[in-house]
């Protein structure tokens, strides 16, 4: 895909982000992941134009977050603009992306001298498109969490939440293998609420197990998971469940209404629906285990 | 007979016990949080592209 073609559009929990080539000097590719969450043309929730360019300081913008990794968010004249370093190739930015201040718009630049004159580029690229989500997201249309998602046989969505090394990826592959389970993600999933409940969504940033699906369900039970000696699934109080659910987010920690919009949907999710936490043993009889508990 | 009371009290909502306020600290995972750096571990970079994720400038999405 090159600038003069037409622009893409990508979908994930119901959000839409088009983004146009501006620039004759950029090839556009898709990531093979995301190709599957593109969508035909529509009227996007935010519009961004991706252009290639020479990055420079940026002294007037006002600092608002340090990432502690690849990316800063700044304010600049008043709306949010994130610079992407990397150590491959030092302090100058490879990457900025500014946005208006509520995210309908916003322009890409990236930095010509990093980008050889034939490389195809996804102006997106990880995780400029779910920091654009998760602002979104923040605007009181849901959160996202670290999380292996499923939709049973019944049509029913389980979430299963925990850090790295608690064994999403290994649910993942258990349902998958065990059942005919709809696997959402291995590692990211969305939750939205609507007027008929709350819902799960798939996303594009998966795991290990590179599980990626746009289907979405009715979310029917919250589950904390961890290894443990044996299977146990035991239910967990509203407040504890919040608690834990912070744990497993991305709270918008530059954004106070977005934090507070986080915790009164933890609030009002764990009144809903079931919680749970879950010890597991790392073999199929944990999918038996929980569909005799939770379907 | 009836105590005086008796329709008033069984239409009086149970109050709920106090519970006493409390403060949970919670403990994130930074680097979990916010997103700072690749899914993977390794980086890739112009000279690069073809061995990791087609398009990438310095991260590949694939891959926690």
């Amino acid at each position: 895909m090159t600038a003069t073609d037409t622009p893409f559009y990508i979908r994930v929990a119901g959000l839409t982000i088009g983004v146009w080539g501006d620039d004759p000097a950029l090839n556009i590719r898709i990531d093979p992941t995301i190709e599957q969450f593109c969508v035909d043309e529509t009227d996007p929730d935010v519009k961004v134009r991706a252009s290639v360019g020479m990055l420079t300081e940026a002294p007037e913008d006002e600092p608002v977050f340090e990432s502690g990794g690849l990316w800063k968010l700044s304010k600049r004249h008043g709306e949010p603009c994130y610079r992407f370093v990397s150590p491959y190739f030092g302090p100058q930015p490879y990457k900025e992306a500014c946005f208006s201040a509520d995210f309908s718009s916003g322009a890409v630049q990236l930095h010509k001298p990093y980008l050889t004159a034939v490389q195809s580029i996804y102006p997106l690229e990880y995780p400029l498109d779910e920091l654009l989500i998760l602002n979104l997201l923040s605007q009181r249309r849901g959160v996202e969490v670290r999380a292996c998602g499923i939709i049973d046989e019944a049509g029913r969505g389980h979430v299963f939440m925990g850090h790295s090394g608690a064994g999403k990826t290994t649910l993942a592959r258990l349902w998958a293998a065990e059942t005919n389970a709809t696997i959402l993600s291995d590692d990211r999933i969305i939750l939205r609420h609507h007027s008929n409940g709350y819902h799960l969504y798939g996303t594009p940033w998966h795991g290990e197990a590179h599980f990626a699906c746009t289907a979405q369900a009715p979310l029917a039970s919250i589950v904390f998971i961890g290894h443990g000696p044996q299977h146990a699934l035991t239910p967990l109080a509203p407040t504890a469940a919040i608690s834990r659910f912070m744990t497993c987010s991305f709270p918008p920690f530059y954004d106070p209404e977005g934090l507070a919009w986080m915790l009164e949907f933890y609030t009002d999710v764990v009144q809903a629906v079931p919680a749970y936490t879950l010890g597991f043993l790392p073999n199929a009889q944990v999918v038996g285990f929980l569909e005799s508990r939770l379907m | 007979m009836q105590p005086p009371n008796a329709q008033t009290t069984s239409h009086t909502p149970l109050k709920k016990p106090y519970v006493k306020p409390e403060i949970r600290q919670v403990l994130l995972r930074p680097e979990e949080a916010v997103l700072g750096n690749c899914k993977t571990a390794g980086v890739s970079g112009p000279g690069s592209v073809g061995t990791c994720s087609p398009g990438a400038i310095a991260c590949s999405s694939l891959g926690s």
